[in-house]
């Protein structure tokens, strides 16, 4: 473990190119935790879309309407995380 | 001479001017020509309508949409959606018009995210006259501190994050589109011919009607929390007394 850190600290190298592939990595993570709370919340609406389409067939358009409202709204936070890649990948140096 | 080589210089100036924009701002410029023209030319068939005649073509077209924003507008706003269901109108069409502008070759004007929080502060600045309207400056201040002082900064934090919210919603949503279409072309080639157009009918038309019903449900549901609660019902009968 020792002679791996040395090592690691031997070789790198702090220059652009490692900030960059930093930042990359983080666009990433970014989008990828930031991707499971709106997954839950559009699959949950659909889920609950589906159970009220089963109880009232008659209702479906005016159900489906409010579902895709209610995901649009939910997918924000995607959105944003997915801003936050746009930054670090495109505009951090 | 003088004057003519001024004149000659400030029409250079212009064309850099123009030319140093960024593309979305340009297809917002032209978006905007188009959209005027074709308003004024259907405006002018609208004068010879008469309302006995089956309407057909684009007076159908824009008769559904107006019926239907007008529908949305009374069960939201109530009694005074007359005052608002203009303003729904235009961002509607302007932005369904934008978002699906990619199809058309266009880099689309929401990718800018100057374009979608011009927006985006447009809608702010029509929540805050609607709640100085209906409450007064004073009732209006007053809803800050609403349940005690303490909620000042949350709620004044709330009221500046809403143009944000709404504006980087939008830009988020259609840039991601490009983004992921220019990916598509660029890895494919021409097999994105094939690939393209499903994905177009997607990110463009789909996610731009999408976003549009979005901007402008939020628009009319934050307008709504301004106004007093009694107002917000409205009865059909109303409209045959007048």
């Amino acid at each position: 473990m020792r002679t791996l850190l040395t090592f690691l600290a031997e070789t790198l190298e702090f220059n652009s190119s490692f900030v960059k592939g930093l930042a990359c990595l983080g666009a990433g993570l970014a989008v990828g935790i930031a991707g499971i709370g709106p997954a839950i919340g559009q699959g949950f609406a659909a889920g609950k879309a589906a159970e009220a389409t089963g109880r009232q067939p008659e209702a479906m358009k005016q159900i489906r309407s409010v579902m895709l409202l209610g995901q649009a709204m939910a997918e924000t936070t995607g959105i944003y995380a997915l801003l936050i890649a746009f930054l670090l990948i495109f505009v951090a140096k | 001479m003088k004057m003519m080589m001024n004149h000659n210089i400030q029409f250079l100036s212009f064309k850099s001017f123009y030319l140093n924009l960024s593309p979305s701002i340009k297809s917002t410029i032209w978006i905007t020509i188009v959209l005027v023209i074709v308003l004024l030319i259907v405006s002018k068939k609208l004068n010879k309508y008469d309302e006995n005649q089956e309407p057909k073509g684009i007076i159908l077209i824009l008769e559904w949409l107006i019926d239907g924003i007008n529908t949305a507008c009374k069960e939201t706003i109530g009694k005074r959606y007359r005052a608002i269901a203009p303003y729904i109108v235009t961002i509607a069409i302007f932005l369904f018009v934008a978002n699906i502008s990619g199809l058309f070759g266009l880099t689309p004007p929401t990718a800018s995210v100057s374009v979608t929080i011009c927006l985006g502060l447009m809608t702010f600045t029509l929540i805050q006259f609607f709640g100085i309207h209906s409450q007064g400056i004073k009732g209006h201040l007053k809803g800050f501190i609403d349940p005690n002082p303490l909620f000042l900064p949350i709620n004044l934090i709330g009221e500046i994050a809403t143009p944000f919210s709404l504006g980087l919603r939008l830009f988020g949503n259609i840039l991601s589109g490009t983004v992921i279409m220019a990916l598509i072309y660029s890895v494919l080639g021409y097999a994105a011919i094939i690939v393209a157009p499903p994905l177009h009918c997607y990110f463009d038309i789909f996610s731009g009607f999408i976003q549009t019903l979005v901007f402008c449900t939020l628009t009319m549901v934050f307008i709504a929390g301004k106004l007093p609660e009694d107002e917000l019902e409205y009865f059909e009968k109303e409209e045959t007394i007048e």
